[in-house]
């Protein structure tokens, strides 16, 4: 193990902490901002500009249930528009947090532990905006729950057929999953919070959260049994839920939907968007909060190569559309292909698409634009653009489908534009208070990265090291003997 | 404009409405009865569903206030108000045959512009709800035109004037009756300054009126007018001068084996249409049974061939076998060429015809004078007299109507396969008592009108400014207007009389061939309205004598003089029974006009009138008509049937005019191809006459060089649907182009028509027109095969998929030999053999397996079904702007594709082909739309249907996304009028009223379905084939749809649609998809002439 060794003195570009860190100084540092850290400008400005943004959300939904979903451009044959691009693309980015917390965990990479909080918040609220759309898309919100089943006296159930109605499982099932896994994963770090905290209100909240831990061993045991259980569900939600979500089209029959192809490439296409986004996110919030230590050039350089590699499988998504339009001999598919590249009136997206998603990304493969933080946040926006049009040029297909007679065309409007910028307040909102109010990155688990919490780690004739720690880390480090994962 | 402008509340006013009214009043407060402004306006953003403002979904602040605004005065004001007087009582003894849930039908009869259609109104609990055509009728034959199934909104229609009033002051009957009788009395001795104006009569009762007033001492001297909009004045005149008297042609298509069309849409325009094409259609249509077999001998016998020589495509031109676009001066050319070349004597300019189409010209006279010998492949034996026809168009030459009846009497048609009765419509009186608009128009000018009635009609909008008439108008002292509507003539006029409609009246009217129908009353008048009947009587005789007793007095007297040739022996006993068989029947007996043998007497058909440059055209709107039916949004929302065009009239012109013209066109983003497009708008001027701005519309298969506008539409004062205070008029009047009311074409020169800055917003639901390669539309032609000495005919299918669409990327992929293999395949199985992991969905032994054939070749694609359609299935209107975004509401629709033959491309009108094809809900056997439903909101019925849910419909629309035919609606926003009271009487009770955010589709009419089904079981007994008629398939006087039983799969088909489903002609679209559509198509059968075509190329 790498830990095994001394800290070098030198910053190791490739180091997961940063020089300088002890149990202490990872505790301060993240603890401190949720308990000592005075609201700041930054983040009250930023605060507000949410909650104003959230407000447009607030009337669109108003609006919509007092008139109806008339008052978006979705029409005939555009039966959706932007309800189900922001839907698919908000699933999407959710993605990258369970990516980050179950299944790098199961793979045993150690580089999660600093941004795998912050990735399932991310998840969290995306998959929050996420919900809204489904819901509020129906003609008759009111009757959502026709969707659920629920025995009634008419003996009417919903129709399992439907890929809708898997939809209503695979994300009410993907938010509980992630939300528990938070939530669990949360405990350790709230009793640190609560064992830190001066003021007795915080106090009893923090006391109320932490669930009576006490870092006993037995507590660690079971909180590690626990955390796998749910890491081991998530796993294959990370792979069901956009698998299902993409079924939406793809069990449909429309040329340009009905593929194949469509959930490995709506997979790969949500870990891409989510790394975009956590990129996106992490890349302020580190400088901002000075949290260059936890989160080192290691955690940004993986994360781009993650990018690059799902992205490269989102390319190849996209070469075999082209490839099956023309290998099928199809009428339909052919003129889908034709319609969606150069003959139709969204020819423009996909172009744009390929250059943000397919052209721009290749610049990762270079080492300079990896560590490069304003080009990477710049490539970061770039991606989660393409990702949005890919959804944007997927539901573009339906303008053209079998009869001419009933081309149409789709032009978002006002409300349109209201519900997803206003989804994008909902989503900040959630996330400056996630900052504000919760340890945003996991506290113990990133002490665990430091080569003390190493049960074999002999520091070097300093023997206080231990009590040192064992003072930092009342609460996660007591049990320094277990094996994280 | 509105006198009413500035006057004040008048509470007299109201108390004298409220006094005098009579039977049910709809009023809801004192204003509104007073008829403010104030209280208009209100009412207009009141109740704003159908059609108007409303469609803006973003609704702005002010309107938001505007509205909360409205509401609470409203609500302030119903709270004075008394609930008006009305009382409910159950039936103590139920009328006999009236039961609740089981409409009755009534026989009556509609006019417009003195055409007559024999209908049944369907009645729930004494609302009409429907209308159908009379199978009795020898007019209507069972179908209507789509102007009759819009009649019903017209009658509910809440903007129809309620009240008589003087100046806009609410007053009584008797008043008006009395004050215009002391300025009748008052103007000059027998009424000298007195005219009155009418629409055409075709009311025999009101004839006789007519004449009974005139004689009336108050009368005595008093003229009458006659005003039409749209009337073939040239046809009546021209009749005159050839055949020396009054007579009203009948042709007989039954006979006729070869027709010509000069510029007439006898299949579909005004006249005796719906006759026509039964007869037509007949000799056409695929029997069923006929097609199962490998010969088609006897279809091809019957086949007749049909030639159009047009300028505007008409929906019997696109039906043609052969069209030719030719300009109206070219087309008057063409006929004299014609008529040269058959041998009439003394035609002049007989060579003025474009040398370009002596190939068309040489092939019609071939086929018109001999028969073709498949032998030697060529026109051989000569033809029999009498079995073609040359029908000329109402709004052509005097000339061309010559010519065509000369060439009719030199091929031996006269007295074959055209006829001739007595006109029908004709007012018995002196000639001195008569007068023609010109004549009235320079009385008025000279001061010698001093009281005009206006009984119907609108003068002031439908007579062309350049007549002055509304100038002229101001000079008569006083003038009153009888209508259905308060419009533009009414805002000139001191009285308004509000009259019945049709549906509420007793009258009479007699068809073209003089066949009488009493008009009976559906329902007591709505608005207080009176009939022509009873106006007229009010000024001779005693108002309380109402208009039964004047029809019934009439027919007594009828009665009398002829009982002793009437047929039905009961009849024959008693005046009483004659009556109600009369009005039972719906066709009087012993009516129909006598037959006439005119001598024809060549006349003198003088020189080819000069073309323009340009010539412009004038027809009524297949919407609008003449602007009748402006505030009639189920017309006003009609795709028109080649243009696709809704909420609009357009100036129509070719490829080649609009590229001259440097016309473009572009697609906005919001409804795109399916509603929005924005095209240049062209300045026209009529030197002389005036000029109007226009927007542009390229029709494919136009004659080069001329323009055609539609009138009907710039009605200023025509209701809230037509107009309303934001969006402001609706299309532009061309009436400004035109010199008197029967000018229908105008020449002129190259600069007077020019492309003008700016570019109109049309809503267009079909701006696409190519079939992009997929084979949807299907023709079939014989093939003969030879058989010793005779030959065998069958037919040989064309896909549409080698027809080429225009600018097809894909032609290569779908090269012709294999589309002819799939649609061979096709054709016999009905089914394409693939593998399907779904398991074939069971029909329970005892069901039927409904189907829809619709016949290709016999659609005009006239879309009064898309009409019948809305009025069975109580389809809301969605108003402009929501069409422009892609959502109107038509659950059928019928989608138009061009295409040109091989080599050629739209910019040649003469290459042009048009298809049409209405598109139902395609109720799929493996309907993709039912799996996606999350809630199972659209499902399968045992008898396979398709069936919609609306009470389960959360409205997710992926089963609208999921639909290959896109042939479901979504109720994008709170489409139905859920205020008004008499908009909400005229709903089918048999049908759902949809909700906001609920899905909806055609259904087959299953509400018919079911309806027969129950008739079935209380009699113990099957289905009749034919006993459900779907509503579409009702209207269509063409007899393309066909609905019934397709029976068991594999066995023997016994029913129509089974029979015509087995033919080799049938097809179904998309069926690679696997959905097995019950809905399919007989490929259209073209006769085309040997000599046109050449072959093996007619591709495209």
């Amino acid at each position: 193990m790498a830990t095994d060794t001394i800290r070098p003195p030198q910053h190791d570009p490739d180091a997961l902490v940063g020089p300088g860190q002890t149990f202490t100084t990872i505790s301060d540092t993240i603890g401190d901002a949720v308990i000592k850290r005075p609201v700041d400008r930054q983040w009250l400005f930023g605060f507000a500009l949410a909650f104003v943004v959230l407000q447009l959300l607030a009337m669109t939904i108003t609006n919509l249930l007092f008139v109806g979903v008339g008052i978006w451009g979705i029409n005939i044959p555009h039966g959706w528009g932007f309800d189900i691009i922001n839907f698919v693309w908000w699933i999407g980015i959710g993605h990258a947090g369970t990516l980050i917390s179950a299944i790098l965990l199961l793979m045993h990479q150690r580089w999660r532990n600093s941004i795998n909080r912050f990735a399932e918040a991310m998840t969290i609220f995306a998959v929050l905006c996420a919900g809204l759309y489904p819901l509020f898309h129906m003609g008759r919100p009111w009757y959502a729950y026709w969707l659920l089943p629920l025995p009634n006296s008419m003996d009417l159930w919903p129709q399992f057929r439907s890929p809708l109605m898997w939809d209503v499982f695979a994300v009410s099932t993907y938010l509980t999953v992630s939300v528990l896994f938070w939530l669990v994963g949360l405990v350790p770090d709230f009793a640190n919070l609560r064992d830190r905290a001066t003021n007795p209100v915080t106090k009893t909240i923090f006391g109320v959260l932490s669930l009576g831990w006490r870092g006993s061993a037995k507590h660690w045991q079971r909180y590690e049994a626990a955390y796998i259980i749910l890491a081991g569900l998530s796993t294959p939600l990370v792979l069901s839920v956009h698998t299902i979500v993409s079924f939406d089209f793809a069990v449909s029959n429309l040329p340009g939907w009905h593929a194949t192809i469509f959930p490995p490439y709506f997979v790969a296409g949500a870990i891409y968007s989510g790394f975009a986004m956590v990129l996106t996110l992490v890349i302020p919030v580190r400088s901002w909060y000075g949290l260059e230590n936890l989160i080192t050039m290691k955690h940004i350089d993986n994360m781009a190569k993650v990018m690059l590699a799902t992205g490269l499988m989102v390319v190849y998504g996209y070469s075999q559309e082209a490839f099956m339009a023309w290998y099928s001999g199809e009428l339909y598919e052919q003129r889908m292909f034709y319609n969606r590249a150069w003959g139709g009136p969204y020819a423009w997206a996909y172009w744009m698409l390929l250059l943000c998603n397919a052209a721009i990304p290749q610049l990762l493969w270079m080492k300079y634009f990896r560590q490069n933080l304003f080009w990477l946040f710049l490539i970061s926006l770039v991606v989660n653009t393409g990702m949005w049009l890919e959804r944007y040029v997927i539901l573009m297909t339906l303008s053209r489908d079998f009869l001419p007679s009933s081309w149409g065309q789709y032009l978002p409007t006002v409300w349109d534009w209201g519900m997803f910028i206003g989804s994008i307040g909902f989503f900040f909102f959630g996330m400056l208070l996630f900052i504000r109010l919760v340890p945003m990155i996991s506290i113990f688990e990133v002490q665990l990265l430091l080569p003390e919490a190493d049960p074999h780690h002999r520091p070097a004739g300093d023997k206080q090291h231990g009590g040192a720690s064992m003072r930092a880390v009342p609460t996660g480090g007591q049990g320094g003997g277990h094996h994280h994962g | 404009m509105n006198s009413r402008k500035d006057l004040p509340l008048d509470l007299a006013a109201v108390q004298q409405t409220l006094d005098q009214a009579t039977g049910k009043t709809y009023w809801r407060s004192l204003e509104e009865l007073a008829n403010t402004p104030a209280f208009e306006e209100m009412l207009h953003r009141e109740f704003p569903e159908n059609a108007t403002e409303w469609a803006g979904d973003e609704p702005s602040r002010r309107r938001f206030l505007t509205l909360m605004g409205a509401s609470l005065a409203l609500a302030g004001l119903a709270g004075c108000t008394k609930t008006p007087n009305e009382k409910i009582l159950p039936y103590v003894i139920q009328p006999e045959g009236i039961l609740p849930t089981r409409p009755q039908f009534y026989a009556s009869a509609l006019t417009l512009a003195g055409q007559v259609t024999g209908v049944l109104v369907e009645s729930h609990m004494g609302r009409p709800t429907k209308i159908e055509g009379n199978p009795d009728h020898p007019v209507s034959l069972g179908a209507t035109d789509t102007f009759a199934q819009a009649e019903i909104l017209t009658m509910y229609d809440p903007d129809r004037e309620a009240a008589v009033s003087h100046l806009g002051v609410p007053r009584g009957w008797d008043d008006a009756f009395n004050e215009i009788g002391a300025a009748v009395d008052a103007a000059g001795d027998g009424g000298e300054r007195v005219r009155i104006l009418t629409e055409t009569v075709v009311s025999p009762t009101l004839a006789d009126q007519f004449k009974n007033l005139l004689e009336s001492k108050r009368f005595a001297k008093a003229k009458v007018v006659v005003h039409e909009p749209v009337h073939a004045t040239a046809e009546a005149a021209t009749l005159k001068a050839v055949f020396s008297e009054d007579v009203t042609p009948v042709y007989h298509f039954d006979k006729a084996e070869v027709v010509v069309s000069l510029d007439s849409d006898f299949l579909c325009g005004p006249g005796a249409s719906l006759k026509y094409a039964n007869a037509f259609s007949a000799r056409r249509r695929l029997k069923p049974g006929e097609g199962l077999g490998k010969t088609v001998d006897a279809l091809h016998r019957r086949m007749n061939r049909l030639y159009a020589v047009e300028a505007m495509i008409s929906p019997t031109g696109s039906l043609a076998d052969h069209r030719l676009a030719l300009k109206p001066s070219e087309v008057e050319a063409f006929v004299r060429a014609l008529a040269a070349k058959l041998g009439v004597a003394n035609v002049k300019d007989a060579d003025k015809l474009d040398k370009k189409h002596e190939k068309f010209l040489d092939a019609l006279v071939q086929d018109l004078t001999k028969t073709w010998d498949e032998a030697s492949h060529s026109f051989k034996e000569s033809r029999k007299a009498g079995t073609t026809l040359i029908v000329p168009g109402p709004y052509q030459s005097a000339a061309v109507h010559q010519l065509a009846h000369a060439i009719n009497d030199k091929l031996g048609n006269l007295g074959q396969t055209v006829t001739f009765v007595e006109p029908a419509e004709k007012l018995p009186i002196k000639p001195e008592q008569s007068q023609t608009v010109e004549q009235l128009v320079a009385d008025m000018k000279a001061g010698k009108v001093d009281v005009l009635l206006i009984l119907g009609g609108n003068p002031v909008y439908a007579m062309p400014k350049a007549t002055g008439f509304a100038d002229a108008l101001g000079k008569v002292k006083l003038r009153a207007h009888a209508g259905l509507f308060a419009d533009e003539t009414s805002a000139q006029c001191h009285w308004h009389l509000p009259l019945t409609h049709a549906l509420e009246q007793w009258s009479d009217a007699r068809a073209f061939d003089g066949t009488a129908t009493i008009v009976q009353p559906l329902i007591n008048p709505l608005y207080n309205g009176k009939s022509y009947h009873d106006i007229l009587t009010g000024f001779t005789a005693d108002p309380a004598v109402s208009s039964l007793d004047v029809v019934r007095a009439y027919w007594k007297k009828w009665y009398d003089a002829n009982k002793a040739g009437l047929q039905d022996a009961r009849s024959k006993e008693d005046f009483e029974l004659f009556w109600k068989k009369s009005l039972r029947d719906g066709v009087i007996e012993g009516t129909a006009s006598k037959a006439k043998t005119p001598g024809y007497k060549a006349p003198d058909f003088g020189g080819l009138a000069a073309g323009g440059e340009f010539e412009i055209l004038f027809r009524p709107d297949p919407a609008l008509f003449d602007g009748r039916y402006a505030n009639n949004g189920w017309l006003q929302e009609f795709p028109k049937p080649l243009t696709k065009i809704t909420w609009d009239n357009v100036a129509h012109m070719s490829v080649a005019t609009a590229k001259a013209l440097g016309i473009t066109q572009t697609l906005g983003r919001r409804g795109g191809e399916h509603g929005e497009t924005y095209i240049d708008k062209v300045d026209i001027e009529v030197p002389g006459v005036g000029k109007v701005n226009v927007a542009a519309w390229v029709v494919p298969g136009h004659a080069d060089g001329s323009v055609t506008l539609t009138l009907g539409y710039g009605r200023t004062r025509a209701g809230r649907v037509s107009m309303s205070p934001e969006r402001g008029v609706i299309g532009v009047d061309v009436g400004d182009l035109r010199k008197t009311a029967s000018t229908w074409t105008a020449p002129v020169g190259k600069a007077n028509v020019v492309r003008a800055g700016g570019k109109h917003l049309v809503a267009c639901v079909q701006a696409h027109h190519s079939v992009e390669g997929s084979d949807l539309v299907r023709e079939a032609t014989f093939e003969a095969e030879a058989h010793d000495d005779h030959f065998h005919w069958h037919l040989k299918i064309h896909g549409s998929g080698h027809h080429a669409g225009h600018g097809n990327a894909h032609d290569a992929e779908h090269p012709p030999e294999k589309q002819e293999a799939e649609a061979a395949t096709s054709a016999t199985s009905g089914r394409i053999p693939l593998d399907n992991i779904l398991p074939p969905i069971p029909t329970p032994p005892q069901a039927q397996r409904w189907g829809l054939v619709i016949n290709l070749g016999a659609c005009t694609g006239c879309s009064a079904c898309v009409i019948a359609c809305q009025a069975e299935n109580n389809i809301p209107v969605v108003g402009k702007d929501q069409v422009n975004k892609g959502r109107e509401m038509h659950w059928l629709r019928i989608d138009r594709y061009y295409a040109a033959e091989k080599g050629q491309d739209l910019d040649n009108p003469n290459a042009v082909e048009t298809h049409h094809q209405p598109l139902p809900c395609q109720q799929c056997e493996k309907a993709p739309c039912e799996q996606v439903c999350p809630v199972s909101a659209t499902v399968h019925s045992d008898d396979g249907l398709n069936d919609m849910v609306y009470n389960r419909c959360v409205g997710t629309r992926y089963c609208s996304n999921n639909c290959p035919y896109k042939v479901r609606r979504f109720n994008f926003l709170a489409y139905q009028e859920w205020a008004d009271d008499s908009l909400r009487l005229m709903r089918n009770p048999e049908v759902t009223v949809r909700t906001r955010g609920v899905m909806e589709k055609c259904t087959y009419c299953v509400q018919r379905v079911r309806a027969a089904e129950v008739e079935a079981r209380r009699e113990a007994r099957e289905i009749r084939d034919g006993e459900v008629l779907t509503a579409c398939q009702a209207v269509c006087a063409m007899g393309a749809i066909t609905f019934g039983d397709l029976g068991p799969q594999g066995q023997t088909p016994k029913t129509d649609a089974a029979k015509l489903r087995a033919s080799k002609l049938n097809y179904t679209i998309l069926d690679e998809l696997n959905t097995f559509p019950r809905t399919s198509y007989l490929a259209a059968v073209r006769n085309p002439n040997p000599l046109l075509v050449s072959h093996g190329e007619k591709k495209g």
